[in-house]
């Protein structure tokens, strides 16, 4: 039976705004602990289409079994970053640039396994003025 | 993995046909092999150095010694870091390479020279664009591809090409009064004269169509550019012909790279186009240079220009011009679209407050 790797955007909302704060838990289970060798949580982007695969990553953590109480990686964690002002999502013709939080969990045997929560980070809209 | 293997196609993509820890230790076997093959006789070389013993190879020959020097440490620099980029590529995720890479350009000193901006990745940087200043506007657009150097590859053909022909001409014509003539130079002599005469006169076409095709001058009144800006557009347009047709579009193009085998190729799309300015039927006289000024407007929803090793999202201001008796022109001028600068004093949403587990 393979890892189950949850990750959850707190905030519950898809479109996000340059400046904003990504927070995101995550959570691990299906595995024993001693059999995790590393998890790494990144937020990131990646290209898509028909052009061979760009990727930019924002926020990067790698932690080990040494760096966590008890050596388990499995409990819940929540992660903070505060998103960049580019680029932004993009679905175009040809190309696509789609943000995600991904998680990668590597086990003994050299396996590895992964899920992604796509999110959108969209253009900051106008600020509407108003006379009083 | 393809079912069939197409014979006369390359394949296209990252997919493997095998297991890629099985590729990788062919790699590393390689440049291993390659790093052996100059340690082992450098240590050989520099140990008969120190003992003073003479290679028969070298024959007392100081740049015979320096070139094996350099040829062996040549494969020890390639062979360690082949095995070292492999080992430490098989041993490392693709968002962890990419978050080491991202941490050495955050460096003061790199991130200067950096394509991109720290406050902007992924988006090009406008210096070549605002360090030429304009006479009308606040900046002046540097052009894609200038005519000029079109001409100075023309004229670089032209020469060069003239004077092997011109030699060849030469020693087929000695050879002909000297009673000696050689079909097989003659033979080969004919196609090089008549491709050099053609030179010469696309030579002179082309620089009859640069005169008279004056230079296009493009400037505006502020950059970079941000979705729903508007902005004073210039155009100069010097020459001494008769435009039939004459535009300025600003238009969005994507552009995807791929591999496909050894090849690279590239694909383009215009994804946004806008026809700011078109007129026919007018002339432009030497020293009364064409000229036009209009509003420019990025459209609210305009995605950033975006620039990445395989994908690029590019703005552009194109000029067109059909003239009497001349070819069709095209000149494209490239300008950068920020994206719209977030808001500096924001409240914290009440959703992004810390809380308790989700579930």
């Amino acid at each position: 039976m393979d890892p189950l790797i949850s990750i959850q955007l707190v905030a519950r909302r898809e479109v996000y705004h340059p400046g904003d704060k990504l927070l995101f838990d995550v959570q691990i289970d299906a595995i024993d602990p001693e059999e995790i060798v590393a998890v790494e949580s990144s937020v990131m982007w990646y290209t898509d289409g028909k052009g061979d695969e760009d990727i930019g990553v924002h926020f990067f953590e790698r932690l080990t079994p040494l760096d966590v109480e008890k050596n388990d990686l499995r409990p819940w964690r929540q992660l903070a970053t505060v998103l960049p002002n580019s680029p932004l999502s993009y679905a175009g013709e040809i190309i696509k640039i789609r943000w995600c939080v991904r998680v990668r969990l590597f086990v003994q045997k050299g396996k590895e396994f992964y899920e992604q929560a796509l999110f959108r980070l969209a253009a900051v809209p106008p600020v509407a003025h108003s006379t009083k | 993995m393809a079912r069939l293997f197409r014979v006369w196609e390359k394949k296209r993509g990252q997919r493997q046909t095998g297991s890629q820890l099985v590729g990788s230790v062919g790699e590393a076997t390689f440049f291993g092999a390659l790093f052996l093959l100059g340690l082992v006789p450098l240590i050989a070389v520099l140990a008969s150095l120190l003992l003073e013993t003479s290679w028969p190879i070298f024959n007392d020959s100081q740049f015979a010694f320096w070139l094996v020097i350099i040829v062996l440490v040549s494969f020890l620099v390639i062979g360690g870091s082949g095995v070292s980029f492999t080992v430490f590529r098989v041993g490392t995720s693709v968002e962890r390479r990419s978050a080491l890479a991202k941490r050495a350009t955050d460096i003061e000193i790199i991130s200067e020279a950096m394509p991109s901006p720290k406050e902007f990745p992924n988006v090009p940087r406008d210096a070549n664009i605002t360090n030429s200043p304009g006479v009308q506007l606040l900046y002046r657009l540097p052009m894609t591809h200038s005519p000029a150097w079109r001409l100075a590859a023309v004229t670089t053909f032209c020469v060069v090409w003239n004077s092997i022909s011109t030699i060849l001409l030469v020693k087929t014509t000695q050879a002909q009064f000297t009673g000696d003539p050689s079909f097989f130079l003659t033979i080969f002599t004919i196609p090089f004269v008549a491709i050099g005469l053609w030179a010469i006169y696309h030579f002179f076409c082309q620089l009859w169509q640069q005169t008279s095709i004056g230079p296009t001058s493009v400037e505006i009144s502020s950059h970079p550019l941000v979705p729903g800006g508007a902005y004073e557009f210039y155009l100069s347009q010097a020459g001494h012909m008769i435009m039939n047709h004459y535009q300025v579009r600003l238009i969005c193009e994507e552009q995807a790279s791929y591999n496909q085998g050894t090849d690279t190729r590239t694909e383009s799309r215009y994804v946004y186009e806008k026809c700011l300015f078109e007129d026919a039927d007018f002339s432009i006289e030497p020293g009364e240079p064409f000229v036009h000024e209009c509003e420019l407007k990025i459209p609210a929803d305009a995605i950033h220009s975006f620039q990445a090793n395989n994908n690029r999202i590019q703005w552009r201001l194109i000029v067109t011009g059909n003239a009497d008796e001349w070819p069709a022109f095209e000149r494209q001028f490239p300008i950068v679209v920020y994206p719209q600068l977030p808001r500096v004093d924001k409240p914290l949403d009440e959703e992004q407050e810390l809380d308790g587990p989700s579930d």
